[in-house]
C-alpha cells in the first residue's frame, strides 16, 4: 500500500507512518520536488498546538524556500534544514 | 489462531491442567527424561526477550529446536553444568490456565508460571505467562505431547540473573 | 570514597595504597569488594577512560535514539538530523529527572515529564512552560542543556564516549586494539558490523573485573564449558588446550586478546572458525569473494573473528559482543548482541541461533561463566588467602615480533597485562 497522497492545485504531499527507524514517525515528501520531511511525534503535536500566526509565517514565501540572498542562503539549497519559528 | 478451521481435539480444560502440572512437576524436580519425554519431535521451547521479535533475527533467552532441547537435557545430565550444580531447589505453581483455541491438530494452551528459586546466592521470583501448544499423538486415546512452549517473563528485557534451571 | 585525584606519587596516600594491593603475580581479593575502591574506579576509569557506548548501527536514521549506560549512569545515544551522534546524560538540567523513558524510539527533541523542559536530540534546551517565570524565552541562552559527554569518538561503526573533557583520543586509547574492529568488520562483504538483533541482559552478583578478566582467560573453558564441548562435539575446548597454538597476547592500554588464528589457520578452512560449513553459507561466500577477491576473501574466512577484550567493557567474542556495565561494586550487567555482518544474512540467522544457545542466562556457556563469577565473588570475601594468584605463565612470557607480550592459549598474559594499566589508571 502506497503513501496516502494529500494534494490541491497548489501542492501535493505525500503523507506516510515511516517506522524504519527506532520508532513510528510520520514522513511528508513533497511530489514535486522529492524533498522529504520527518516529523516525530512530539513535532506533530506541537504544530498541533501551534498559534495561527506560526502557520501564517510558515506560509510566507520569501521566508525560506524563496528567501533573498542577503537572509541567508535559500532554503531548497537545504532540503535538511528545518523552518523557523517567527520570532 | 482462527486462521485454521477448528476439529475437535478432545483436549478439555481439565486434561491440559493435569498436563502442565505434571510438566510442573517433573521440571521442579529434575525428572529431566521424563521432561524431555514430554516433547514432539518437531519441537520448539522458546523465552524470548521480545515476544513481539522475529527469534531467527533477533536476540531470544532460549531459542530451542527439538535437537537442542535435548543438547541442554544432556549438558545437565553430565554434572558438570555448574550453573547447576548443585540443582536449583525450585516450586512452581501454574494457575490462570485457559483453552486459548486449537491450530489443526494442536490445543494452544495459556497458563500463568510462578517459580521460587532457591540457590547459594540467593532466592529469585520467575513470573511469566506461558503458551503451551499440545498435541495428542498415537491416536483417540494417545496421551498429550508439548509442540512448542513459550515462555514470557514478565521482566524478559531486563537484567536477568542466571536461569539454567527448565523454565 | 575517594574523590581526590591527586597524581602526585607519595602525595595520594589512596595511590599509595592501591599500588600496593597489585603486585606482577598477584592481586589483592579487597579490589574486588572494597567500595572505596569501585568509587574511585568509577571516578578514574569509568568517567574518564573512553568507555563503549553503542553502535551506529543501533540508530540507523535521523532522530533515532537509544538508552545505553557509562557504568551506573544512565545516557541516551542521540543521531541528530544531520547524522552526528551525541551522548547525553539522561538527566534534566532543571530537577534531575530522567528525561528518557523507553529504551529506543525515534524523537527530535525530548521534553521531560516532570515540569516539561524541552530538549534537542543534541542537548540543546529548546525551551520551558511559562517562560516569565525565568524572565522570558533568553532564558534558553543562560539555562543548561542536557549535559552531553564532553567527548564522542566513531571508530568502525562503534560508539565510545569519554567524560574528561582531554587525554588520548580514541584512536589512541585503541591502538593495536583497533585493528581488531578491522578484522570483525572484514568478514561482512560490506565491510561493516550491525548490531540489529536486540540484547539479553545477564546480571551477576559479582565484580566488573571478574568478567574481564575471564573473558581472555584461556585456563578456564576446558573446565567451565567441558559439559557442552563433551556432548557437542565443540572444538573451542582444544583450542584452549595446553597443545594449542592460539596465543594470548597483551595489546597495550589494557585490552587483550585470545588470538585463536593460527589455529584457524591450521585448520585452513573458511568459516571454520565459526564451525560452519560453506556449504552451508553459499550467498555470504560468494559475497566475500566477490568482494574481496577469492584468495583474500578465503584468508579472511579462514583467520576468522577476533577474540579481543577492549578495556574496560567491550569483548568481542568471535560471533557475540558484550557491554559490561558495573551497577555496583558487586553487581554486573552484561549487555550480549549476536554480530549481524552487513550484506550476510544466511550468516547472520546462523550466528543468532548459535549466539541464543551459548550467551545469557540460560545460555550453555554463558550461564557457567556467570556462575563462577558469582563463586568467585563469595569466594574472595573470604579474607586468607588474602592474595588471587595471577603467575601461570610468567617465566615463559614473551615478545612476539610486532613487539607485544604473548603467553600460551591458558597463559595468564591478558590478566596481568589488564592489571598494569589499571594501576596506571588507578594509582
Amino acid at each position: 500500500m502506497g503513501p496516502d497522497v494529500v494534494a490541491n492545485e497548489f501542492a501535493t504531499v505525500a503523507v506516510s507512518v515511516d517506522d524504519r527507524g527506532n520508532g513510528t514517525r510520520l514522513r511528508l515528501e513533497d511530489r514535486r520536488t522529492g524533498t522529504v520531511r520527518y516529523l516525530d511525534a512530539l513535532e506533530l503535536e506541537s504544530i498541533v498546538w501551534a498559534p495561527e500566526e506560526w502557520m501564517r509565517a510558515l506560509l510566507d514565501p520569501s521566508r525560506h524556500r524563496w528567501r533573498d540572498a542577503d537572509r541567508g542562503p535559500a532554503q531548497e539549497s537545504l532540503p535538511e534544514s528545518r523552518p523557523e519559528p517567527p520570532t | 489462531m482462527t486462521a485454521v478451521p477448528d476439529v475437535d481435539t478432545g483436549v478439555d480444560l481439565r486434561e491440559a491442567e493435569r498436563f502442565l502440572y505434571r510438566e510442573a512437576r517433573l521440571a521442579d524436580a529434575f525428572a529431566l527424561e521424563e521432561w524431555e519425554a514430554l516433547w514432539t519431535d518437531d519441537a520448539v521451547y522458546h523465552v524470548p526477550v521480545d515476544p513481539d521479535a522475529d527469534p531467527r533475527t533477533h536476540m531470544s533467552i532460549i531459542f530451542d529446536n527439538r535437537g537442542r532441547i535435548a543438547t541442554r537435557i544432556q549438558q545437565l545430565q553430565t554434572g558438570r553444568r555448574h550453573s547447576q550444580r548443585p540443582p536449583s531447589r525450585l516450586c512452581r505453581s501454574v494457575t490462570n490456565v485457559e483453552i486459548l483455541g486449537q491450530e489443526g491438530n494442536d490445543t494452544i494452551v495459556g497458563s500463568v508460571v510462578q517459580i521460587l528459586e532457591s540457590r547459594d546466592r540467593g532466592t529469585t521470583w520467575w513470573v511469566g505467562r506461558v503458551t503451551h501448544r499440545l498435541r495428542r499423538v498415537g491416536g483417540v486415546d494417545g496421551e498429550l505431547r508439548m509442540a512448542a512452549k513459550t515462555v514470557v517473563l514478565v521482566d524478559s528485557d531486563r537484567s536477568l540473573p542466571t536461569m539454567s534451571f527448565l523454565i | 570514597m575517594t574523590t581526590d585525584v591527586t597524581t602526585d606519587a607519595g602525595t595520594d596516600p589512596e595511590a599509595d595504597r592501591i599500588r600496593s594491593l597489585v603486585r606482577p603475580d598477584a592481586v589483592h581479593g579487597s579490589l574486588y569488594t572494597d567500595p572505596a575502591v569501585y568509587a574511585r574506579e568509577l571516578e578514574r576509569i569509568w568517567y574518564t577512560t573512553w568507555v563503549y557506548v553503542g553502535h551506529t548501527s543501533e540508530v540507523p536514521e535521523a532522530d533515532d535514539y537509544v538508552r545505553k549506560t557509562i557504568g551506573p549512569q544512565q545516557v541516551v545515544m542521540t543521531r541528530d538530523k544531520t547524522g552526528a551522534i551525541h551522548v547525553l546524560h539522561n538527566r534534566c538540567s532543571h530537577r534531575g529527572n530522567l528525561v528518557c523513558d523507553a529504551d529506543r524510539g525515534n524523537a527530535g527533541s525530548f521534553r521531560c515529564p516532570y515540569h516539561g523542559w524541552t530538549f534537542a536530540n543534541t542537548g540543546d534546551l529548546l525551551g520551558f512552560p511559562f517562560n516569565q517565570g525565568y524572565g522570558g524565552s533568553s532564558a534558553r541562552d543562560r539555562l543548561p542543556g542536557l549535559a552531553a559527554a564532553p567527548r564522542v569518538e566513531v571508530y568502525r561503526g562503534f560508539v565510545f564516549a569519554s567524560l574528561a573533557a582531554e587525554g588520548p583520543t580514541l584512536r589512541e586509547h585503541l591502538g593495536p586494539a583497533a585493528e581488531r574492529l578491522d578484522r570483525l568488520c572484514a568478514l561482512s562483504p560490506a565491510g561493516e558490523v550491525e548490531l540489529t538483533a536486540g540484547w539479553v541482559r545477564h546480571e551477576v552478583t559479582a565484580n566488573w573485573k571478574m568478567l574481564v578478566e575471564n573473558e581472555t582467560d584461556g585456563y578456564h573453558p576446558q573446565f567451565v564449558h567441558s559439559s557442552i564441548f563433551s556432548i557437542s562435539g565443540s572444538g573451542i575446548g582444544a583450542l584452549y588446550s595446553d597443545k594449542s597454538t592460539a596465543v594470548t597476547r597483551a595489546l597495550g592500554g589494557g585490552h587483550t586478546e585470545n588470538d585463536l588464528s593460527p589455529e584457524f589457520r591450521r585448520l585452513g578452512v573458511p568459516m571454520g572458525w565459526a564451525g560452519t560449513p560453506e556449504t552451508k553459507i553459499p550467498d555470504y561466500v560468494a559475497a566475500m569473494r566477490a568482494a574481496h577477491g577469492t584468495g583474500k576473501a578465503d584468508e579472511i574466512m579462514i583467520d576468522g573473528s577476533p577474540h579481543v577484550m577492549i578495556f574496560p567493557n567491550l569483548f568481542v567474542a568471535e560471533i557475540q559482543l558484550f557491554q559490561i556495565q558495573p551497577i555496583a561494586v558487586d553487581r554486573t550487567v552484561q549487555h550480549v548482541t549476536a554480530i549481524q555482518f552487513k550484506d550476510a544474512p544466511d550468516l547472520n540467522r546462523r550466528l543468532v541461533t548459535q549466539c541464543v544457545g551459548s550467551v545469557g542466562p540460560a545460555g550453555m556457556l554463558l550461564a557457567d561463566d556467570a556462575e563462577m563469577y558469582e563463586r568467585n565473588q563469595r569466594g574472595v570475601a573470604a579474607r586468607h588467602p588474602e592474595w588471587l594468584d595471577l603467575s601461570r605463565g610468567l617465566q615463559r612470557e614473551r615478545v612476539d615480533d610486532d613487539g607485544f607480550t604473548i603467553g600460551t592459549a591458558t597463559d595468564e598474559t591478558s590478566m596481568r597485562a589488564m592489571w598494569a594499566h589499571y594501576l596506571e589508571l588507578m594509582a
